[in-house]
């Protein structure tokens, strides 16, 4: 049985002096309030935007398995002294083409010595691309460069050159995002 | 700028924004406000998922791709926000008037 000595409470230590905060710990909160706040509005404002940008990346990082581009496997047929010359491939790949491709014009010609093929890209809605054999001329392939669109898409570049600073936006928002988020982890017990 | 990219801007950038900014103080709003508060940000999460598979299927430029694909491309955030707030607005305010009608028949 304990003694009535033991019975008696113990009295509180009052503290008579409240501790002061450091400069130190206020500029931890404020910074650490400033982090949670911008990562929480930066991080809805940039949602969306993300979300096609991740997409799109997704896409573009596997358009040969999801038949996005045409995946020619060519052998050169000669030598790039003996090739035809561009305008007479644009030339054939033009007769080659859709119509709305044919009506449009080519955006690009991309040749590739090694596989011995010109690329001609017409700028239509679909993007067509005809695959030639640039020693013979030859069409080797008539296919839809889907990629050019998602990639469009992926910088902004699609709704007009200026829209690039929406896609470099959302790139900076991500950077913020990936501080403010290492600092919310690494100083968890900062009230806010 | 266009109508239509005005829309896409603002059902991207300001709706979330918006959301968010109405999502403060939540618990002190009535039921009503409250549930359109849910109904907004589930039509607009279902909505990005509208916009972005319209956007991308098929893997061509929507221009000319038919209305309904330029419709869902532009609008459908928009169009999402105001119809789940309308739904969730909706529920509310028939629960309330309900739960009014039962208090009032109690003696």
């Amino acid at each position: 049985m304990s003694s009535p000595e033991n019975l008696t409470p113990v009295k509180p230590e009052v503290r008579t002096s409240a501790r002061q905060p450091s400069p130190t710990s206020d500029w931890l909160r404020s910074t650490a309030r400033w982090m949670f706040h911008s990562h929480l509005w930066l991080g809805v404002l940039a949602t969306g935007i993300l979300l096609l940008v991740a997409v799109t990346g997704i896409l573009l990082n596997h358009k040969r398995p999801f038949g996005l581009m045409p995946d020619i496997a060519h052998e050169s047929s000669g030598s790039l002294e003996s090739s035809l010359p561009l305008a007479e491939l644009a030339q054939r790949a033009a007769a080659a083409a859709p119509p709305a491709a044919a009506a449009a014009d080519i955006g690009r010609i991309d040749v590739r010595p090694g596989d011995g093929i010109a690329k001609v890209r017409f700028d239509d809605r679909a993007v067509t691309e005809v695959t030639l054999d640039i020693a013979t001329g030859a069409v080797v392939d008539i296919g839809e460069r889907n990629d050019v669109f998602i990639e469009k898409l992926h910088s902004g570049e699609i709704f007009g050159d200026s829209w690039v600073l929406l896609s470099d936006a959302a790139a900076l928002i991500l950077i913020l995002l990936l501080v403010s988020g290492y600092w919310l982890w690494l100083y968890p017990r900062r009230r806010l | 700028m266009t109508g239509e990219r005005l829309a896409l801007l603002a059902g991207l950038l300001l709706v979330p924004v918006a959301l968010l900014w109405f999502g403060h103080g939540l618990r002190n709003r009535s039921r009503a406000a409250k549930l359109a508060f849910w109904g907004a940000t589930l039509g607009h999460i279902a909505a990005l998922l509208v916009t972005t598979a319209a956007a991308l299927n098929p893997p061509v430029w929507w221009a000319g791709g038919g209305f309904w694909r330029d419709f869902a491309v532009h609008w459908s955030l928009l169009v999402g926000v105001a119809l789940g707030a309308c739904a969730g607005a909706a529920i509310g305010w028939r629960d309330g008037s309900r739960q009014a009608a039962d208090g009032a028949l109690d003696p």
